[in-house]
């Protein structure tokens, strides 16, 4: 996992990466010395709350970018977690995405990432 | 008329400015102001008798200043002309103008200012073309850098020629107005790079996998011999969501984000 982690914050524009669980605690995390947990856990949290109060009808909506005027952040439904890339806004989202894909395609075939997931599972908030 | 008239070109066009003190019958210089640019107009009792701006003297710069939209304008009146540059009566001269004047309204649709730069479209025209010896001269000029007047700098001719033809050109579908300056700068992506992704998404997608990019990159309104570097991932994540199977997908990618990501 923090191998996936480390390729994905090596693509030009991106600042950070995190998997969190369905509460926003970090279960894996390769971000910048400046954040702390606590803050990060936070964002986390306001994230997740997006999607399930969202309720029903984005149900099938994993995936959202949100923008902001100095970071952009890129949040991913893995549903057993979440996994959040803190990006600058000149980042390239076709090739973040394409990225993300081969990596979590590669998680879904390696059995200490899935362990480390379902270890960490919590239902969400 | 009040001495020492002036005033900026927004709130009274130079053609109004002249009709006046013509009907006025004024004799004295209209000085035009530009950012970098200035031009004279002398008028004896109500006709101009010559006009200066840059290398353009006579009818060629009267045309000229009256295609500046933006300045300061002043009138000094009694300063009589250096030299006689116009024989053309003020009346013709002022109907030529405001005829290339509503023609200026066309061209602007087309062209945003003379300092518009111009570049030879990829795609072409769609039918076939013939063109006049001027025509050809300014198509031959036209690189992605040069602006309409420095165009006509280079051939001699006035700039309401040159975009004239420029119009022409680009209604005919040949050329196309290079929009900023990352445009003109933009990078490329070479045809190596196409023959890879063609031949890794035809092994996923059979020989539909050509027409399949091709059709992507019509739909981001660009053309295979100059795509733009800054939308290669897009076209290669859009080529990709065409791959139904979810391991071959992830399979394709890998390949083209290391590519990509070099």
């Amino acid at each position: 996992m923090k191998e996936g982690l480390r390729e994905i914050n090596e693509l030009v524009g991106t600042w950070g990466s995190l998997i969190c669980n369905n509460q926003g605690e970090i279960i894996q995390g390769n971000t910048p010395p400046g954040l702390n947990k606590s803050a990060l856990e936070n964002i986390n949290r306001n994230v997740i709350s997006m999607f399930t109060s969202a309720g029903e009808s984005i149900q099938e909506i994993s995936e959202a970018v949100l923008h902001y005027s100095e970071r952009k952040l890129f949040i991913l439904d893995l549903k057993k977690a979440f996994l959040i890339v803190i990006c600058t806004p000149s980042v390239d989202i076709s090739l973040l995405r394409m990225t993300v894909n081969v990596i979590l395609s590669r998680w879904e075939g390696d059995p200490k990432v899935q362990k480390e997931l379902k270890n960490n599972f919590v239902d969400r908030i | 008329m009040a001495e020492g008239l002036r005033g900026n070109l927004r709130q009274l066009p130079l053609l109004d400015i002249i009709r006046m003190l013509s009907l006025g019958n004024r004799t004295g210089r209209l000085d035009i102001n530009q950012v970098g640019k200035t031009g004279e107009i002398y008028l004896e009792r109500g006709n101009i008798v010559h006009a200066v701006t840059g290398t353009q003297i006579g009818e060629k710069g009267v045309y000229t200043l009256m295609g500046w939209l933006e300045g300061d304008f002043a009138f000094t009146p009694d300063i009589a002309a250096p030299e006689k540059s116009i024989d053309v009566a003020t009346e013709q001269l002022l109907l030529e103008a405001a005829r290339q004047a509503e023609q200026w309204e066309d061209i602007k649709e087309v062209i945003s200012s003379t300092e518009a730069v111009f570049n030879i479209s990829p795609s072409g025209s769609t039918s076939t073309v013939s063109l006049k010896p001027l025509e050809w001269q300014v198509l031959a000029q036209v690189n992605g850098q040069r602006s309409v007047i420095e165009i006509g700098e280079i051939l001699g001719l006035h700039e309401f020629e040159v975009a004239k033809i420029v119009y022409s050109l680009t209604t005919a579908g040949l050329m196309q107005e290079v929009t900023d300056a990352r445009t003109i700068f933009r990078d490329i992506v070479d045809e190596e790079f196409f023959e890879k992704v063609s031949v890794s998404y035809t092994e996923v997608m059979g020989p539909i996998g050509p027409v399949i990019i091709e059709e992507e990159i019509q739909l981001l309104g660009e053309d295979r011999k100059a795509f733009p570097q800054d939308k290669v991932s897009e076209l290669v994540e859009r080529i990709s969501l065409e791959i139904a199977d979810s391991k071959k997908r992830a399979q394709f990618q890998k390949e083209m984000v290391s590519i990509l990501r070099g």
